[in-house]
This record gives structure tokens, sequence and C-alpha cells, in this order.
């Protein structure tokens, strides 16, 4: 009987336990984070104001454009300024002719130096002179690199006229880059026309 | 009962209690791998409207369709499609129907409202996610008319938000020089990704070349030849106020800002020799940054300011270098895709630097990693691709096309997957700068 | 048996020892429940061990495999009058081949009363068609598409993608013996799975790729991403429990999950014999942000 009884409460405690066990290996030891709508239930967003957000855009949110040409304003700073920036856009004739250039060069060329030569005369002979030399290039190759190029075309002609004997303060030079072409065609004959120094009398 | 016999009905009954709790979890998982290339099917219905507004609302739903396609991510359900109509009613409290968007496959819904009074408009749009059945965001704009395509542009971000968390780049602009008339002037013009409008921001009709943007993105950096002579100049975008910056030397051209924004980085021509500077913004004080006999010129910064790119032809033709700015030398050659390479673009997202490369008889637009491995051919046409540059996020690529005297903005996402026309109609149009972020 | 200088016992026999064999009794019973609740601890304590049988199929060819129909869920108020009188009819004829004797002969009755109701109500619709034409028009161009799209996906995706019914690797150590054969997930092993579930799942694994849009601006950021989830599919295939059981970190990645599982209900029907008798079916899914072949 003592024996029996003894067993009757091992295994009441077990049955315990068993039932606490059970019972936790139908609860999920995960996390869980979610429980979704059912399909199709919207959520109560539909009033107007509520979750929609009110921004202003000022009249400068988009670039400021740019006041319309005149003297007025800061853009321009005065009338002779203006007509000189239209007319750097403008071929301006010449009394000598072009010299020209290798591509992607900017060495002084053998046909170039008798028109240089005749510059040099001119020059001298007209102590009060000026001159403006424009370096130009053609239309390939990348606009920044080519008003580098141009520039050093100038430079380079004015550099060979000084040493013809040219002084230094007649000279000034500019370069255009690839902006104004002189032959607006897309041919090697158009564009080797188009590698030039220009030479401007003041 | 037995001692045995007792212990082993114990031990059955612990086995049992020790299975029992594992195979009450038994279930299948089933794994699922993502399908890769899949796009989000959104709808863009016509926007509510008053009498008199409707070419305002006309064009918004198209610059969102045009913005969320360039991202690869959305595709926009033709509108013969769409069984429910939009009503202002939408926005006072009715909900959409959203079985009927879902019917047809819609997974976003963008609905929108247009009201002006005068010269100011109104906007309110909503994006609902019609498979959850909920809005995901929502926004009124107020603003002056003009800016209205700028205001669905910036929705255009928030819907790309929504979806994906990344901050979209659809509200920045592209700065460009053009010729907008039968002469030989250039103007500076601002233009939006939706490539209409192009609003100028000079208007000397002398020659106005290489804008650059500011890190802020208030300030353009250009030059101009309207004195008759050279000079890089700074406007102010946002009171349109102007000063000039660098006078010194002969031939002039930004190249880009510091990251910082305090200088400004250019090529200048002294005595014929093209070198590259630092200008301080608030001084003008000047510092050299590369030299070289031969002609150094288009400078552009990494992100972290500390390398800077630019263009070279010490070695016989134009090639592209990086330089440590903190070294006193060490420039390397990074381009190996032909024998003229130039416009160095250095992305502002990735670590790639976007160039332009002369490689049978025309040009096409290259991308490489700053120490010059892993060259790419991004762009490339029946005619020259130059100009690249990248937007601010690095994922796409804004660029010039030419082919005999005919010339275009184009947009290539930095993958070479997507591209588009942005703009045309002008000639001579080229060296286009795209924005940073507002 | 009797040794020298011991004398041996049966176990506290004697009557002084009845409290002994009490506190025997029990202590034995406390230790084996001592040992039952550290076992149920670990089983417990450790990630879901799961029992299930493992099995990794290839799918090479996706020949055997036929297509489930379409599944309609709603149909716009024309389109349902101009289908309904057809699918009456069909939906008359295939019940199970056990009870179609019994069904036929009142299915027949119903539809013809039903057919005259439809072809008046039809009539009526054919008035309205022409102003509705090109939007159900547009609308079924989609539909086709997405049917087409989803076939073509379907297909490709077979030739690459395997159904892995394995769960989590179980722990290194483990008081639960593993089932012969089959204690590694991944291993290439005979199918113990039963057909239909291995069709059931497959179906399953079909309709909700399907219907998952990853938004992914960029794939490799999306690499590494597992979002697992665990649904009740009821017994008309409505999912009635969504659970994240873990979430991937990134939220847009979660909510493609979300919206994939919501895209797809109702999912196909959970078989009978799957459900053992209940009315609802639990099943669970691993979502991978890295694609196959991507």
């Amino acid at each position: 009987m003592g024996n029996g009884r003894a067993w009757k409460y091992g295994a009441a405690i077990l049955a315990v336990m068993m039932v606490f066990a059970f019972g936790c290996a139908k609860k999920q030891a995960v996390k869980s984070t979610d429980t979704t709508p059912t399909a199709g239930a919207p959520s109560a967003e539909g009033k107007a104001p509520e979750g929609v957000v009110s921004e202003t855009l000022k009249p400068e949110a988009g670039a400021v454009e740019a006041p319309s040409a005149g003297p007025a304003g800061t853009q321009v700073a005065s009338v002779a300024e203006a007509a000189a920036g239209v007319a750097a856009t403008e071929e301006k004739p010449s009394l000598f002719q072009d010299i020209r250039f290798d591509f992607d060069k900017s060495f002084i060329r053998d046909d170039a130096k008798p028109i240089l030569a005749g510059i040099s005369d001119y020059m001298k002979k007209n102590r009060g002179a000026k001159l403006l030399v424009e370096g130009h290039c053609d239309e390939r190759g990348t606009s920044e690199y080519n008003m580098a190029l141009g520039d050093r075309r100038a430079d380079s002609a004015r550099k060979y006229l000084v040493s013809l004997g040219v002084p230094a303060g007649a000279l000034s030079t500019v370069s255009f880059g690839k902006e104004k072409p002189l032959d607006p065609g897309h041919n090697e004959e158009a564009w080797a026309k188009n590698r030039r120094a220009h030479f401007v009398v003041r | 009962m037995g001692f045995v016999r007792r212990s082993s009905i114990m031990l059955l009954f612990v086995a049992g209690v020790v299975f029992f709790p594992a195979t009450a979890r038994a279930i299948l998982y089933i794994d699922i791998n993502a399908p890769g290339g899949r796009r989000m099917p959104v709808a863009l219905p016509p926007f509510v409207t008053a009498a008199g507004d409707a070419a305002l609302a006309a064009g918004i739903p198209k610059v969102l369709a045009d913005d969320l396609g360039m991202t690869a991510l959305f595709e926009v359900i033709p509108s013969e499609a769409y069984l429910e109509k939009i009503l202002p009613s939408h926005f006072a409290g009715k909900l959409l129907s959203f079985p009927d968007w879902k019917l047809i496959g819609a997974e976003a819904v963008v609905i929108g409202k247009v009201e002006a009074r005068g010269d100011q408009v109104t906007v309110e749009m909503r994006l609902y996610d019609s498979t959850m059945g909920k809005m995901m965001a929502g926004r009124r704009y107020s603003g002056p008319a003009r800016h209205v395509r700028l205001i669905a542009h910036k929705f255009a971000n928030e819907v790309l938000y929504a979806f994906t968390g990344v901050r979209g780049i659809f509200d920045t602009e592209i700065a460009f020089s053009a010729r907008p008339g039968k002469g030989r002037d250039k103007e500076i013009y601002v233009v939006g990704l939706d490539g209409q409008d192009a609003r100028p921001i000079t208007n000397n009709r002398s020659f106005n070349l290489f804008p650059r943007w500011s890190p802020d993105g208030n300030t353009l950096a250009y030059t101009s030849f309207r004195t008759g002579v050279p000079v890089v100049y700074l406007r102010n975008l946002r009171d349109g106020t102007e000063r000039a910056l660098v006078k010194f030397g002969n031939t002039k051209s930004p190249g880009c800002f510091s990251p910082g924004g305090d200088s400004l980085y250019a090529s200048v021509s002294v005595d014929g020799n093209s070198d590259i500077y630092r200008v301080r913004i608030s001084d003008a004080a000047v510092e050299k940054v590369v030299e070289g006999w031969g002609i150094e010129v288009s400078p552009s910064i990494s992100p972290d300011g500390k390398k800077i790119a630019f263009v070279s032809n010490r070695g016989g033709s134009p090639q592209v270098y990086v330089k440590d700015l903190a070294a006193s030398s060490g420039e390397r050659r990074i381009s190996h895709a032909g024998g003229y390479s130039t416009s160095p673009s250095w992305s502002p997202g990735s670590d790639r630097i976007a160039f332009t490369s002369q490689s049978g008889g025309k040009f096409s637009v290259y991308t490489v990693n700053p120490d010059g491995s892993d060259q790419r051919l991004l762009a490339s046409g029946d005619g020259d691709s130059t100009d690249p540059s990248y937007s601010p996020d690095g994922r796409y690529v804004v660029y010039t096309f030419q082919k005999k005297g005919y010339s275009e903005l184009r947009i290539i996402s930095a993958d070479g997957q997507w591209g588009k026309r942005l703009f045309s109609g002008f000639s001579g149009v080229g060296s286009p700068a795209w924005s940073p972020r507002r | 048996m009797v040794r020298r200088g011991h004398r041996v016992q049966p176990l506290a026999t004697e009557p002084g020892d009845r409290l002994f064999r009490k506190m025997l009794g029990l202590s034995g019973a406390l230790h084996a429940a001592i040992f039952v609740l550290g076992v149920a601890w670990l089983a417990l304590s450790a990630p879901p061990v799961r029992i299930t049988p493992i099995a990794v199929v290839d799918l090479i060819s996706g020949g055997q495999f036929a297509p489930q129909p379409a599944e309609a869920t709603r149909k716009s108020p024309t389109a349902e009058a101009r289908r309904e009188a057809p699918a009456a009819r069909t939906r008359a004829s295939t019940p199970p081949a056990a009870k179609r004797g019994k069904e036929a002969a009142p299915a027949r009755e119903v539809s013809r009363q039903d057919a005259r109701a439809f072809s008046e109500r039809i009539g009526k619709m054919r008035e309205e068609r022409a102003n509705r034409a090109k939007v159900q028009d547009a609308v079924e161009a989609i539909q086709r598409e997405n049917a087409v799209r989803a076939a073509v996906r379907g297909i490709g995706d077979r030739v690459a993608h395997r159904v892995d019914l394995s769960a989590i690797p179980p722990p290194a150590k483990v008081a639960v013996p593993p089932r012969a054969g089959g204690g590694m997930p991944g291993a290439p092993g005979s199918a113990r799975v039963p057909p239909e579930i291995l069709a059931y799942a497959r179906a399953l694994d079909e309709k909700v790729r399907a219907n998952w849009t990853v938004p992914e601006l960029a794939q490799k950021d999306m690499g590494g991403l597992i979002v697992q989830v665990r649904i009740t599919i009821e017994k008309d295939g409505r999912v009635s429990n969504v659970r994240m059981e873990k979430v991937s970190g990134n939220p847009y990645f979660d909510d493609s999950v979300r919206r994939a599982i919501q895209k797809a209900s109702p999912l196909p029907i959970p078989p009978a014999q799957l459900r053992g008798g209940e009315d609802h079916y639990d099943v669970g899914f691993r979502f991978f942000g890295e694609g196959w072949g991507s």
C-alpha cells in the first residue's frame, strides 16, 4: 500500500509536469512582431489633412531667370561692355591671313612663317598699332580643352612675333576655342581652316 | 509492479514528453528567392482639377511616370485600363476602391488634385499601397504656378522613398550652355529632368560657357565673354546677383567647387600655359594646385575633396590624370581608352570617374575606377558622346550627343541599362552639369 | 541469493521503512520531473527543432508540372455577367466523380433556369458594353499579359530554383536523436515528402513568388536579407494570420514581403489530408533577398 501511494505521488507529479511541458510546446518560443490586416481592409486614412503634409515652395525654389537684357541690373555693367560682349561673337575682318595649325598642336608651321613676317613688318611700320591674336580650334574634341589649346596657339603666334621684334606691349591674345569656326563644314577641309590664329588690328 | 517495470513506464512517459514538444511544432518552411528585375506596377490616374486648370494638371502624371520610369523599379499601367475614376471626394474622406486597382495589377496608385488661383497653385498628391489598402505618403504643395513640374518631381521623390527608403534626385536640375538663335552667342540654361521649360540664366548675347554648381546648389560659376574677354562669374540663383571671381590670366574655365563650397577649382591660362588653380570664394585668393608645361585643364574633385581628376596633354595627347591634393607629386594617368580623353566627372555616389574618349573616329563616354582599373564603355552612338556629368546619387550621367552640327543632351543610367533624351531644340548644346540635391 | 556476510533484502519491505519508501518514491518522481523539465527547457529554448522529413528537390525540367488554372478573385460586373453562364455549367460538371451521378440532374435544372435569366441580363449588358469595351479590353489585356508573364516566369523559375522544405539547421547539441538518414538540412536525399505535400508547397511557392516585387534599387544591397514568416491558410485559401518570425531589419524589404503575401492571397487551397482534419493549415516561408542568377 505504501509502495503504491509513493508511486501514485510520483506519477501525479510527473503528470503535472507533462501537462506543463505539453502546454509550453504549443506556445511558439520565437519572436512574433506582426499581424497583418485582413486582405483588403484599409486603415482609416481617407480624411484630407490627416497624414498629408503641407509644403510651400518659395518663388526662388527654381533658379531665378536672367533679367531681360538692358543696362539696368547687375548683369551688364555698361553699354560699351555689352557691345564688346556681342562683338566677341562676331568674326572680325583682318588685314592678314590666318595661320594654320596641325590637329591638337600649337607649334608654328613653316607655312605660317611668311604671314607672321608680314605682320611683324606691319607692326614695326605702325608703331602705335595694337594687335589682338585670336586662337581657334576645329569642332572636334571638347570645349574646355579646346579653349586651352586655342590659347596656346594664340600665345605661340604672339611669342613668335615678339621673337621677330614686335614689342610685347602691342600684342594681346584671346582664345575662342571651338566657338567661332570660320568654316561651318564638318569635313577635314573645314577643320583645317578652323585650326587657326586670327589677327585683328585694334 | 517490479522496479524495472516501473522505471520503464517512467522512461516511456519521459520520452513521450520529450518528443511531444518537438513534434507539436513540426510545420513546413518554404524557401523563396527574390525574383530579379521585377517592376512594381503603379497607376497614375488623371488629376482632379477645377475647370480651367486642366492644362496645368494634365502634365503632372506624365512627369511622375517619366521620373519613376528612370529607376527601372516601376512600370506605369496604361490609363485605359483604369476602372475607378478619381473624384474630389477621394481627397475628402472617400476611400479608393482598392479591389478595382488590384484587379488591374496596380500595387501603387498616385492620385492628385490641382487648384490654381491666379499665378499660385496648390497640388495635393497621395500615394496609396493598393495591396495593403493604405496611404503611404501624402503631400500638399503650394507655390507659383511655374513650379508645377518641380512639385511633381518632389512627389516622385516621395514615391521612391516610400517603397525603397532611397532619396530620389528627381527635383534636381541640369545647367548647360546652348545657342538660342542663329548667331554664335551662347547662353547658360537650367532645365529640370522633364526637359521642359529650359530657363535662361544669362541673356547678354555673348559667349557664356561651362556652368558649374556649388555644393549647396545656390550658385553657378561660369565663364562669360560679355565684356569682350573671358571672366569667371558667380551667379546667385536665389536672388540673381552676380560677381566676378576669376579675372587674372587669359583663358579661364571653372571646373568644380570644393566639397565644402569655399573654393572654386578652375583652369586658367597664364602666358599661354593652362594650369589648375584653387580660388577662394570669399577673397579670390589664388593657389596653383596642378601645373605642367603642357595643357592642364578640366578639374573634377573627389567627393572627399582629397583627390582631383584633370586633363593633361603632357604625354603628347590629352588624357585623364588623378592627383592626390595633399601630395606634391604622383599624378597617375587613368584613361586608357583612346588617343584623346578629356572631361572627367567624379561620381559623388560611387567611386567611379566618367570621361569621354575618342576611339574609332568618334567620342564615347567611359567610366573607370579612380586608380585607372576596370574601364568600361558607358554611352556610345553614331556621333560624339561627350561632357559627362554625374547625378548627385551617382546613378545617372548626363552628357552631350552631337552629330554633324546637331546636338542634344542625353541621360543614361550608370549601369547603362536605361537612357533617354533630355533636351534638344537649341544648337550648340553642351557642357551639361547636374545640380546637387536641394 | 545469499552472500556471505550480507543479507540481500528486497528493497524496503520492512514496515519501518515505509517512510523511507515514500521518500524514495517522491525523490524518484522529483528527479524524473526535473529531468523532464530540463529536457523540455532545452527543447523550447533552442530554435525550433523540426522533425519533419527533410528533402531538397532540384527541379531540372518543368515539364511535369501542370499549371494551376488561374483563380479569378473578383470580377467587374459586366465581365461577371458574361462569364457566369458558362461558368455555372462548368462548375456543375466538375464535382468529384463519386458524386457526379447524384448532382448532375439537379445541376442541369438549375443551370437551365440560370441560363435564361443570364441571357436576359446579357442582353441589357450588351447595350452598355459599347461604353465599357475599351476599359474591359485594356483590363483583359493586362490580365493576359500578367498571366503570360507569370507563366513565363514560372518556367524560368522552375529550371533554376529549389523547393527546400528543410527548416533552420538544428543546434549542435540536441537531446533528440535525428530521424534516420535525414539529419542535416540541405542534404540531397530521396524525397521523403509525400508528393501531394511537395506539389502543394511548389504551388504556394510559385504563387507567392509571382506576386513578390522586391524594391531593389541595387540588387547587391538586398543580398543577405532574410525574412521568416508563418502564415495560416484557411480552407478557402484565404490567409488569415501572418506572423513575422524574423524580420530582415530593412523595413522596405519587410514591407515587400508583407505585400507579396497579401497579393498572393487567396493562396491555393490546402488539401484536406494536409490539414489533418483542421479548418486551416499553418505553413512558413523564408524570403531571401538574393535572387538566383541575378
